[in-house]
């Protein structure tokens, strides 16, 4: 099975300006929209009182799972886990490691109580990086994502520009990574290019 | 272009060197940039702006900011314009146009007018009384009144501007750019606390502009211009000018509307014209000023007459002064100023004070400085025709008793009761009002909310003590949400004068004709209510304040009463002859000012009035030359036309090859749940009404889910993949639905199950192929999947691969024919599509849309809930009590043991077998046993599918009809407009009843 060709990403039919593809394209925008590509999300479950739950997450990912709301352990790198509630974790991976890290996952926890679930494909990814990104997003977010609030390390469920995303704040600069529902993806992004639009917003393809 | 005649040669705040042309009534003229329309026209000698309300009398500016009730114009034109909007606050830009409302044909020549000469026959109530009868005849009374009785016009285009809704967070947010605000704003500011400062004006200041204060030994505004500066600074300083706060909610949450680039005109900028903020603020510091009051007495309302504050302003702020012989009229020290200021510039001035004579430093200032002065007196009345040319003024003691009338000439009459603090937002959170008998006005009494007053928001009119109270609160403020900082010394203003007399609280002056005889006294400039109408509606019983409002309209108007509501409230006080409290206040309603539509809505409109969901194949659809449909926010292939096909050719078309040989259709939206746990079996058990224990994996089972209602909620095929893990899959609306009330049931009521639920309903998509060709195509596509029969019966699902792709193909029907739901990770969809597409090809593969899937599996008499139920259908009504578990409980059982859900004629589903095969029953058609000549009729049911059948070569519809299992063969009726559609009731299942198809 080739992956290469037979796939398609969720914004693959989105006019991305030609000049800009190449990543250095935009850096002197003051925001910059880009499709991030394929990457593996995995929806955890489990007990948190289930320390062999934890350990074994631990063991396969490198990461412990934050028991504290909205914290993100790992990251900006690869993987990472974002906290979703009080017993729900999504694992971020690189594309490629999803599949063996779901393996372990899965072949780790038979008999016991998680549900581990390969929802890659459910989300779109869009980042939004630059000094006006936090001004966009508060176009359609009601949250405060002032830095004394929300800062690189922070994720939350939310609303934005009316679809339920899941927002992860990746680094100071800020970059935020958008986790969208894949059907509502070319939606979103259109709002975010049309939000942008005072600020000069650039779209970025890598 | 004429010549600014009124303005004077220097001083302001406008920029002489930068003239701006503009147009008024299609006239053109000539202002300076930071001037308002209304200092504009007041500086070209303009002085009628508009026409009132109802009886279409002259009116000019009458004040200089949001309380302004007379000067209302229509701006621009075509999809750009705007009703309604005040000019005492609209920013001059180059090439506006505006023009006066209300008027015909002209302001200056209004026929209209004629209503004033018969004033008395229009009094309050009087659509009330003369409208009502006859009934018929009110939709042409409302015309005439509507022409008559009016404001601006609303655009019928269009808006073409661009609007923004904007969050926003912050520690404390201040409300007015005055003195109090801006000393707030610089010590809350100075603590590292989030701060928001927001003034309606242009530029901070608030009072401050159109005075000549000192603070800091200096000229105010250079105060203002140092601090501005100090706040621009700061980091976490927002400093929002333009901008209205003009609503206070519950949490501490504001709305505002800044107005971006209204003052540039119409213009393609990329910015939006208007921001509408959402504000939630741990601390609201309200530094939002006060309004004078007028006073009332008759013909009070003629172009000329004008606040005593605004036509200080005028002068100060805009070099604008259009009088040579000014006439004061107060009951309070204020209005001092506004005489001094004229003298200043060498006009003539006299001053007329209710009071009795007494010894203050401002009479004794203002007689050094040339006012004539005129004690115990009063304005009694105003003469000239279109504008104020003179003032009756009679000696008017404690007894209310007049003295004899003498006349003084006069274009300005500068008129002062004292101030109003702006209480509005105050009382819209939620904060109580207590009327304060020494300054003789509504002030905060008892917040309700996390909200700070100062300044003269809460009565402090002195400048001194503004600018102390500011900066103690935005201390104190940022304290307490424990931010504190170094903040430099605080400002301190001189106190002028001292020795004030305190304000005589005289607002009504009599006149020899009697205030309550006709429209004289004007009680509420905008809606045009006089002394009059207040004593009509007391007389009539409408004496609480909430009746008086609502019978005279007093205060209803755009401006809401601000310069009214008060007056009218103690000219009722004294008619019921009770103290001001006791007869109380009126409600505060947001919005503060009036905001446009625009703004509300922000972005939310055209394309992004509501998400749209695209499936992972849609592009190909979009390719193919799909015609969508919307199923929610769903975009879902409706139907695929070929060539000049039209709906019905491209549906008969589908139709025929998903029977015929093989139909292929995205159902990609259908909602899928991983259900994964020890107790999951339990789990579905109570929330479906059928048994799940004995499933064995690999197995797929229809499930029907109730509502606690016992009504059919939702259903769809659940799989089992493993002893504790199952595969649901929802109908494509109630997918978010389902998801939610399986997470409340276990999370509320069930939490000691052990069960986890992730929706995967985007992860993969769903290609579904239909026909007796449909194995063969598949066996092409994978090799490791056993297809025969006898491996992969109905209603089993199998893992493998289709088309190079893991894949969960699940051989379920809701045709009625073979048919395998391909599940695939919704990267491969488009490929596997395709893949199906090519090699499909030699079996005439047809795309099909949700138009010939429902017309197939109407055929068969399969039901979607939504179209067959509506909530109040339980699962007997569908023929389907068999699948009712009796061995256990589940959610909804108990509701189908009620006297009502067991009643025999309840509604059922039937087919309906048209008299005329060719005939396709609307859907929604009623249903009668019996036909009479016209409604009403006894309906027994209705349509709810019903679609043309290729396949059967007939039409086929399904209905709920009262009692319809026990009525098949029975002939019932649908009255139609042109004529009478005849059928027999019949069975649901019109294709292939014994099921024969479904294994190819």
């Amino acid at each position: 099975m080739d992956n290469g060709y037979m796939r398609q990403g969720p914004l693959d039919y989105i006019p991305i300006s030609a000049e800009l593809e190449a990543d250095q394209g935009g850096n002197d925008a003051t925001v910059v929209l880009e499709d991030r590509g394929f990457r593996g999300q995995i929806v955890l479950q489990g007990k948190a009182s289930d320390a062999e739950f934890f350990d074994a997450v631990s063991d396969i990912t490198g990461l412990r799972p934050s028991k504290e709301t909205n914290v993100v352990t790992g990251g900006p790198g690869f993987p990472r886990l974002l906290w979703l509630g009080p017993e729900e974790w999504l694992l971020v991976t690189e594309d490629e490691e999803s599949g063996r890290i779901m393996l372990g996952l899965t072949n780790s926890f038979k008999g016991r109580h998680v549900q581990v679930v390969d929802n890659s494909d459910a989300y779109a990814i869009v980042g939004v990086r630059g000094a006006s990104a936090r001004d966009i997003l508060a176009k359609g977010c009601t949250l405060d994502l002032h830095e004394r609030v929300f800062r690189s390390g922070s994720s939350t469920r939310t609303l934005l520009g009316q679809v339920q995303v899941i927002l992860h704040q990746v680094t100071d600069d800020p970059d935020y990574e958008i986790h969208v529902h894949r059907s509502f993806a070319e939606f979103l992004w259109e709002w975010l290019v049309d939000a942008g639009q005072e600020y000069g917003l650039k779209t970025v393809r890598p | 272009m004429k010549r600014q005649r009124y303005r004077m040669p220097d001083g302001g705040r406008i920029d002489r060197s930068q003239p701006l042309h503009f147009t008024f009534n299609d006239r053109s003229y000539q202002g300076y940039v930071g001037d308002t329309l209304a200092s504009a026209l007041l500086a070209n000698g303009v002085a009628i702006i508009g026409r009132s309300f109802k009886y279409h009398r002259p009116r000019g500016v009458f004040s200089a900011g949001a309380e302004e009730p007379n000067a209302l114009v229509q701006l621009e034109q075509g999809s750009h314009t705007q009703p309604n909007l005040r000019a005492t606050q609209i920013e001059l830009y180059s090439g506006l146009k505006a023009e006066s409302i209300n008027c015909w044909p002209s302001v200056d020549f209004d026929l209209w007018s004629l209503i004033g000469l018969f004033g008395r026959i229009f009094p309050a109530g009087f659509y009330y009384k003369t409208f009502m009868t006859p009934n018929l005849l009110w939709p042409i009374y409302e015309r005439i009144i509507r022409q008559a009785a009016g404001l601006g016009r609303a655009p019928s285009d269009p808006d073409p501007d661009r609007y923004e809704n904007i969050n926003t967070h912050c520690d404390i947010l201040i409300i007015g750019g005055g003195p109090s605000g801006l000393s707030a704003a610089l010590k809350a500011g100075q603590s590292g606390a989030r701060v928001i400062l927001a003034d309606e004006q242009n530029e901070f200041g608030g009072a401050l502009l159109g005075s000549d204060d000192e603070v800091d030994g200096g000229p105010a505004l250079d105060w203002v211009e140092k601090t501005v500066g100090e706040l621009e600074e700061m980091a976490e300083v927002r400093l929002l000018p333009r901008t209205t706060i003009f609503g206070y909610y519950n949490h501490n949450f504001l709305t505002a509307v800044e107005r971006v680039t209204d003052h540039l005109g119409v213009s393609d900028d990329p910015l939006p014209r208007q921001r509408s903020w959402r504000i939630r603020a741990r601390q609201v510091i309200l530094a939002s000023g006060a309004i004078e009051r007028p006073m009332v007495f008759e013909n009070n309302d003629r172009p000329g007459v004008m606040l005593a504050s605004a036509a200080s302003t005028y002068a100060n702020r805009y070099g604008v002064c259009f009088a040579k012989r000014v006439v004061v009229f107060t009951n309070n020290d204020e209005a001092y100023r506004t005489a001094l200021i004229f003298k200043k510039f060498g006009i003539h001035v006299s001053l007329v004070d209710v009071r009795p004579e007494f010894n203050g430093d401002w009479p004794r200032k203002a007689t050094a400085a040339g006012v004539e002065i005129i004690f115990n007196s009063a304005v009694t009345g105003t003469r000239g025709r279109r504008k104020v040319k003179g003032v009756n003024i009679s000696a008017f003691g404690m007894d209310g008793n007049l003295g004899e009338t003498r006349h003084l000439s006069c274009d300005l009459l500068a008129v002062s009761g004292g101030w109003n603090p702006t209480v509005h937002l105050y009382s819209q959170s939620g904060g109580t009002l207590t009327y304060d008998k020494q300054r003789m006005c509504l002030i905060p009494e008892k917040a309700g909310q996390a909200v700070n007053v100062v300044g003269a928001a809460k009565g402090t009119f002195e400048l001194e003590r503004c600018l102390k109270e500011g900066a103690r609160e935005g201390a104190r403020v940022a304290k307490n949400l424990d931010f504190v900082g170094s903040g430099s010394v605080r400002s301190k203003s001189k106190t002028v004068l001292e020795n004030e007399q305190p304000l005589q609280p005289k607002w009504l002056i009599p006149s020899r004709k009697h205030p309550e005889g006709g429209p004289s006294h004007f009680v509420d400039l905008q809606t045009d209510v006089t002394v009059a109408d207040i004593a009509l509606a007391a007389r009539e019983g409408y004496d609480s304040v909430e009746h008086l409002k609502r019978y005279t309209t007093l205060g209803m108007g755009t401006d809401q009463g601000k310069t009214a509501n008060i007056n009218g409230i103690s000219i009722l006080s004294g008619i019921r002859g009770e103290e001001l409290p006791s007869v109380g206040h009126t409600t505060f309603r947001p919005p503060y000012t009036p905001v446009t539509f625009g703004a509300l809505a922000g972005r939310q409109v055209g394309q992004f009035l509501d998400p749209l969901r695209r499936t992972p194949i849609h592009h190909w659809h979009t390719r193919a030359g799909a015609v969508f449909e919307n199923v929610g926010q769903w975009k879902r292939p409706w139907y695929y036309p070929v060539l000049d096909e039209d709906m019905n050719d491209a549906v008969v078309r589908e139709c025929r090859s998903a029977r015929k040989s093989i139909g292929i259709l995205d159902a990609s939206t259908l909602g899928k749940i991983e259900i994964k746990g020890p107790d999951a079996a339990d789990f579905l058990n109570l929330i479906y009404v059928n048994s799940w224990n004995n499933l064995e994996v690999g197995r797929c089972r229809y499930g029907l889910m109730l509502g606690e209602d016992g009504m059919v909620m939702d259903d769809g095929v659940t799989s089992r993949m493993a002893e504790d893990r199952f595969f649901m899959t929802t109908t494509t609306g109630g997918a978010a639905r389902v998801y939610s009330w399986l997470e409340e049931w276990l999370q509320t009521e069930w939490p000691e199950m052990e069960v986890y639920l992730t929706s995967v309903t985007e992860n993969w998509a769903t290609i579904t192929l239909v026909g007796p060709n449909s194995r063969k195509l598949l066996g092409e596509l994978t090799d490791d999947i056993n297809l025969d029969l006898k491996s992969f019966p109905f209603m089993t699902w199998r893992e493998g691969k289709v088309a190079g792709v893991p894949a969960r193909v699940f051989r379920v029907s809701f045709t009625g024919d073979l048919s395998f739901e391909i599940n695939i990770p919704a990267r491969y969809a488009i490929s596997v599509w395709t893949a199906c597409m090519t090699a499909g090809e030699k079996y005439a593969i047809t795309p099909f849309g949700t138009e010939a899937m429902h017309v197939l599996r109407a055929e068969k008499g399969y039901i979607v809930v939504g179209q067959e139920t509506d909530g109040t259908v339980t699962p007997g009504d569908l023929g389907m009590e068999r699948m009712l578990s009796k061995k256990k409980d589940f959610i909804g059982r108990r509701s189908l043991a009620r006297v009502e859900t067991l009643r025999s004629d309840r509604k059922q589903l039937v087919g309906l077998d048209t008299e005329d095969p060719s005939t396709v029953i609307p859907i929604g058609s009623q249903i009668v046993a019996t036909t009479k000549k016209r409604p009403p009729m006894d309906m027994i049911g209705y349509v709810t599918s019903s679609y043309y059948s290729p396949n059967l070569k007939r039409s086929v519809a399904l209905a709920l009809v009262k009692s319809g299992r026990n009525r098949h063969g029975e002939r019932v009726y649908l009255p139609m407009e042109n004529g009478t559609i005849s059928a027999l009731i019949c069975n649901p299942v019109f294709f292939d009843p014994e099921g024969e198809r479904l294994n190819g």
